[in-house]
């Protein structure tokens, strides 16, 4: 029996590298050339350094819109703020770079330094890499602000990227954040608490629609605040609401000054 | 003239390196090809009737991979080991293999590779080990799972270091150790139920 397995594989042996030597020598089988993988390599480290760009650019927007929007300072207003902020965070665009990110890390498995480190490490720092070059993209350079006034004139490159700019800094005023001027300030009396008079203008909005452009609104102020002059507003200053949305105005539960950042 | 089993073992040629045969068939010298299937086959095929399920393919599996390692053996770097490099390459082969003809696909998510392990001394396994291992390895390989399987090929059938079989199967070399503590632990268990087929 031991003679015939050996038999059997001596056999197989013969036929493997037999039928594999035929094959080379005929031709039907060659050496790729090392430019071949020198070139396969590039193409690879390429990809990932365009993913990783491409990740790094949905991170500033992300930022960028958070900002422009004025969904930021939701979260500095405590629960209902983060509440509101988790509402209106941008989760698709979170979920595509998610998912770019996962395409890097099966890119850098590729090389040693990739698959030798434990999954978690390696994705949790190319999310720390990327995080923070989209962090420095936004705060460090004006790109988001260039490519939204040149989506605003119709010269944004590209049908995406300009769609991605898309009322950029609209506040979701269904989530109750508003941004407007403050056109009058009415202190509390026994019979009401203190608001103010809220108006949209151009700057505001990127919708050119006149519907959107003139709204107005009333903030009614919490109850801890007797004047508006305790939030430290006044009037003609621009101002991030947030609030719930009754019948008789907007019942404010945060509201902050437009940082100079956001005027662009 | 094809190079045989009976004329590739040139007294040159026995004194050379796997990774010195690979350069010169990588200069060219296409013959010396033949040296490096002679050193490997058999334990390609021993490898590959291990992890494989079906045995009927285990040939026309290692057929295609010294075709491929033909035609890739210009992106092997003669700096490092050639007994990785070559079994990286079946690993993938037997793998797909798997994937074709199995109802249960090996898992996409490979979990023993999502966080650190502390690394195992790799220490050679002691003969008893060893010949213990052999013993419940013959009789319960076919019931582990093919990562599982692999492992311990790897390690007590082909006697790789954990180094090796980590860069063979591109995972960190903790993971290697206990992903090989695990396939122990569950040919163990496992020992009980395959003793009462043979009784």
């Amino acid at each position: 029996m031991n003679t015939e397995n050996n038999h059997n594989e001596n056999k197989n042996k013969n036929d493997i590298m037999q039928s594999v030597l035929e094959k080379i020598k005929a031709g039907d089988i060659r050496m790729r050339s090392k430019s071949f993988f020198v070139g396969k390599m590039v193409v690879i480290i390429i990809v990932a350094l365009m993913i990783l760009l491409t990740s790094a650019f949905f991170v500033s927007f992300i930022s960028f819109s958070l900002r422009a929007s004025g969904r930021l300072i939701l979260l500095g207003f405590g629960w209902q703020g983060l509440k509101a902020f988790i509402l209106t965070f941008p989760w698709g665009l979170f979920l595509i770079d998610l998912v770019l990110l996962v395409i890097l890390e099966r890119l850098l498995r590729s090389f040693k330094f990739g698959y030798r480190s434990p999954l978690i490490y390696l994705l949790g720092g190319v999310f720390v890499v990327v995080i923070l070059a989209g962090l420095a993209i936004d705060e460090e350079t004006s790109l988001h602000a260039a490519v939204w006034h040149a989506e605003r004139s119709g010269g944004a490159p590209g049908f995406f990227l300009g769609s991605l700019y898309d009322n950029v800094r609209q506040p979701p005023h269904d989530e109750g954040l508003f941004r407007g001027t403050v056109v009058f300030m009415g202190i509390a009396t026994p019979g009401g608490p203190a608001f103010l008079i809220l108006k949209s203008d151009d700057q505001d909005s990127d919708i050119d629609d006149a519907a959107t452009t003139s709204l107005v609104w009333k903030v009614i102020l919490p109850p801890n605040l007797n004047s508006a002059n305790s939030v430290d507003v006044g009037i003609g200053d621009q101002i991030f609401v947030a609030g719930d949305v009754l019948p008789d105005g907007v019942h404010a539960y945060g509201i902050e000054k437009v940082p100079n950042v956001n005027t662009f | 003239m094809l190079e045989t089993e009976e004329n590739s073992a040139e007294p040159e040629t026995v004194a050379l390196s796997d990774e010195e045969v690979a350069l010169l068939v990588q200069h060219g010298d296409k013959d010396k090809f033949a040296v490096l299937m002679e050193r490997y086959e058999k334990k390609l095929l021993r490898y590959g009737r291990k992890f494989l399920s079906d045995k009927e393919n285990v040939t026309d599996a290692v057929q295609e991979v010294f075709i491929k390692t033909y035609q890739g053996i210009k992106s092997f770097d003669p700096d490092q080991r050639f007994s990785p490099w070559i079994y990286r390459i079946a690993h993938n082969m037997f793998v797909n293999a798997i994937k074709k003809n199995s109802r249960n696909p090996v898992s996409f998510i490979d979990f023993d590779t999502l966080v650190a392990h502390p690394t195992y001394d790799d220490t050679a396994p002691a003969d008893r080990e060893q010949k213990e291992m052999r013993v419940l390895i013959d009789r319960g390989l076919a019931g582990l799972p093919p990562n599982y399987r692999e492992i311990i090929v790897l390690y007590y059938l082909e006697e790789l270091s954990y180094k090796e079989i980590a860069d063979i199967l591109r995972v960190p070399i903790g993971t290697v150790g206990i992903r090989l503590k695990r396939a122990k632990e569950f040919l163990k268990k496992q020992l009980p139920e395959r003793a009462k087929d043979f009784e």
